[in-house]
């Protein structure tokens, strides 16, 4: 977890940001100038990694898993995490449901920002996405373009700052 | 949170900032019609944006809206005689017409040509629904006057209040795009509250006291989704609209219960008009309905007698009420869902420090709202080209709550139940 500084001025969150499909990874590549600074953004591998490590299912009764992947920590190590995608159709739906779980089990906010939901709403894999990240998140935040996206990170990692991207 | 830079250019309106400039290029309700009842009523005082404006009929019951102070030596129109079509200043006896223009100006010679070049700022005003709304703006970038549906309904299924509040428009108005504050600040009063009355909407809110929120930008504004379990196959949505600058829709509760809606409007800096609304589409409001909106009840307010300030007020701790929060009969103490809002909202001071604010998930509609508006005014800053909330095709909205399969998003489920289908029945359980 973030080391907590007591003057709430100055408190930071630790924010996960999980990209879902290669448009939104593209998208936070091209990124520059300090624009992401203090959001840890994941990499390709972790998701790949917890697939590989194949977790056992959350037991109904919320009791949590007998053990943990790296997925596990990386989201229990955030005070948020807020998964992105430019492509419903093309979110790695199993990669939600699991990051859901984690952030369940270790009572970490989880977001979701889908930008320009529209741009492949006729697949039918869009609305299974939207229907499992909805599930899954504990809040969803739809824009029509990528412009508030920076901000909206920014704002949620908080901390005591000259500068947040309008 | 933002930057006290951002903070600064969100909060100030007066003539020369940048929500300022924003805020002049839409409507704004400015008064209620019943301020200025007929032809030769008195003139009374308006502020908007930190304007200073004085507001009348004339003799053909045309209303004017001018700057409060004399073009001559700046005493107040507000001892002006209205009169013979016109506003006659009680100094020195110029008097204006409801455009501005100097009709008379009998403290010159008669046949002096003086009055010709004098021009009281004067604001172009439309009524509608029971309330005057005010073009503060260039005149060559004046919108189509508003088209929200409880402005263009008859007055019988319309009621308006409007009261002071102490802050700052914005926060007063990030508590109507705040769903989650209902859970807490009214619990104990949904029950009360005679336009949630009967319906099974209630007991899905009852039910399930976590709903989980969906925020999608719309060209308007914002729509916010509240969603709770119903059953295995099914979410109860509540959905709240946000029209830009300053307009909410709230969610219903039944087709027998009126709408509700607000307006938060800044009068300075440190205070605003926040505007209630209740209407009906399709109906008349009955007579104990309105009678209860005149005792203050739902999302209106107890006045002091005689005045737009409420009863409850910072004066007087907002008659907070010890046994009766002891006694869960209200969650903050405070009597009467408009004060639990207005209470905690002025606790926050008049202009709310957001660089100390931690915001949450939860809080992403306040996120996006703030982020709209100062986009807005960046573009209003740089350019003439239409605003958001401007065009009525952005007014024609509802707020709705229903009933939708998981797999459904609410934007596409309740797609038609958020547009105006004028004389039909809106949707809601």
């Amino acid at each position: 977890m973030a080391e907590i500084s007591w003057t709430r001025r100055s408190y930071e969150a630790t924010v996960l940001l999980i990209p879902l499909d290669r448009g939104a990874r593209a998208w936070l590549g091209g990124r520059g100038g300090g624009d992401l600074d203090g959001i840890r953004i994941a990499g390709e591998d972790l998701l790949a990694a917890q697939h590989r490590f194949r977790p056992e299912p959350v037991p109904a009764a919320g009791e949590g898993r007998a053990t943990s992947g790296p997925l596990d920590h990386a989201v229990h190590d955030a005070d948020v995490v807020v998964l992105f995608t430019h492509d419903l159709a093309a979110v790695d739906r199993d990669a939600v449901v699991q990051v859901g779980d984690a952030a369940r089990l270790s009572g970490t906010l989880l977001g979701a920002v889908v930008v320009s939901p529209g741009a492949r709403w006729a697949d039918p894999e869009a609305h299974r996405s939207a229907t499992v990240l909805r599930e899954a998140a504990d809040n969803v935040v739809i824009l029509k373009d990528d412009r508030f996206v920076l901000a909206f990170l920014q704002v949620l990692r908080g901390g005591a700052r000259d500068r947040v991207p309008a | 949170m933002l930057t006290t830079e951002q903070n600064e250019r969100l909060v100030r309106t007066n003539k020369g900032t940048e929500m300022g400039t924003l805020l002049r290029r839409y409507w704004i309700p400015a008064l209620l019609a019943e301020e200025i009842p007929g032809p030769d009523c008195d003139p009374v005082r308006v502020q908007l944006l930190g304007e200073r404006l004085i507001a009348f009929r004339d003799s053909d019951g045309r209303i004017g809206l001018l700057d409060e102070f004399c073009s001559h030596r700046t005493a107040s129109l507000f001892f002006g005689r209205n009169e013979e079509c016109g506003l006659r200043c009680a100094y020195h006896g110029w008097k204006y017409d409801v455009d501005g223009n100097c009709v008379d100006m009998p403290s010159e010679p008669p046949d002096s040509r003086f009055k010709e070049k004098i021009r009281q700022t004067a604001y172009p005003c439309v009524e509608r629904g029971g309330v005057i709304w005010a073009y503060l703006g260039p005149p060559e970038l004046k919108p189509e006057p508003p088209e929200l549906e409880w402005a263009t309904l008859p007055a019988s299924q319309v009621f308006v209040s409007k009261r002071l509040q102490e802050t700052n428009y914005m926060q007063a108005m990030e508590g109507g795009i705040d769903s989650s504050h209902v859970s807490f600040a009214h619990r104990f009063n949904m029950d009360d509250d005679p336009m949630h009355a009967g319906t099974p909407g209630l007991a899905y809110l009852k039910a399930d006291t976590r709903p989980k929120f969906e925020v999608i930008e719309s060209d308007g504004g914002l729509l916010i989704g509240a969603r709770r379990n119903a059953d295995e196959e099914t979410y109860y949505w509540r959905i709240t609209q946000w029209i830009m600058p300053w307009y909410t829709i709230i969610p219903p509760f039944g087709t027998h219960n009126p709408l509700g809606a607000h307006a938060w409007v800044p009068i300075d800096d440190e205070t605003c008009w926040a505007w209630s609304i209740n209407y009906h589409p399709t109906r008349d409001l009955r007579a104990d309905e309105i009678a209860s909106m005149e005792r203050g009840e739902g999302i209106h307010a107890k006045y002091i007698p005689g005045t737009y300030r409420t009863l409850a007020n910072k004066g007087n701790d907002y008659l907070i009420d010890r046994q009766a929060q002891r006694d869960k009969r209200t969650f903050s103490g405070v009597e009467g869902i408009a004060a639990q809002d207005f209470s905690l909202q002025e606790s926050m001071g008049p202009i709310v420090d957001r660089t100390k604010e931690r915001l949450g998930t939860s809080d992403a509609a306040i996120i996006l709202a703030r982020r709209r508006l100062l986009a807005a005014a960046e573009d209003a800053a740089g350019g003439t080209g239409p605003l958001p909330g401007t065009d009525p095709e952005h007014h024609r909205a509802r707020s709705a709550s229903v009933l939708l399969p998981k797999s459904v998003p609410f934007n596409e489920g309740a797609r038609e139940a958020l547009l105006v289908h004028p004389g039909e029945e809106f949707v809601s359980i």
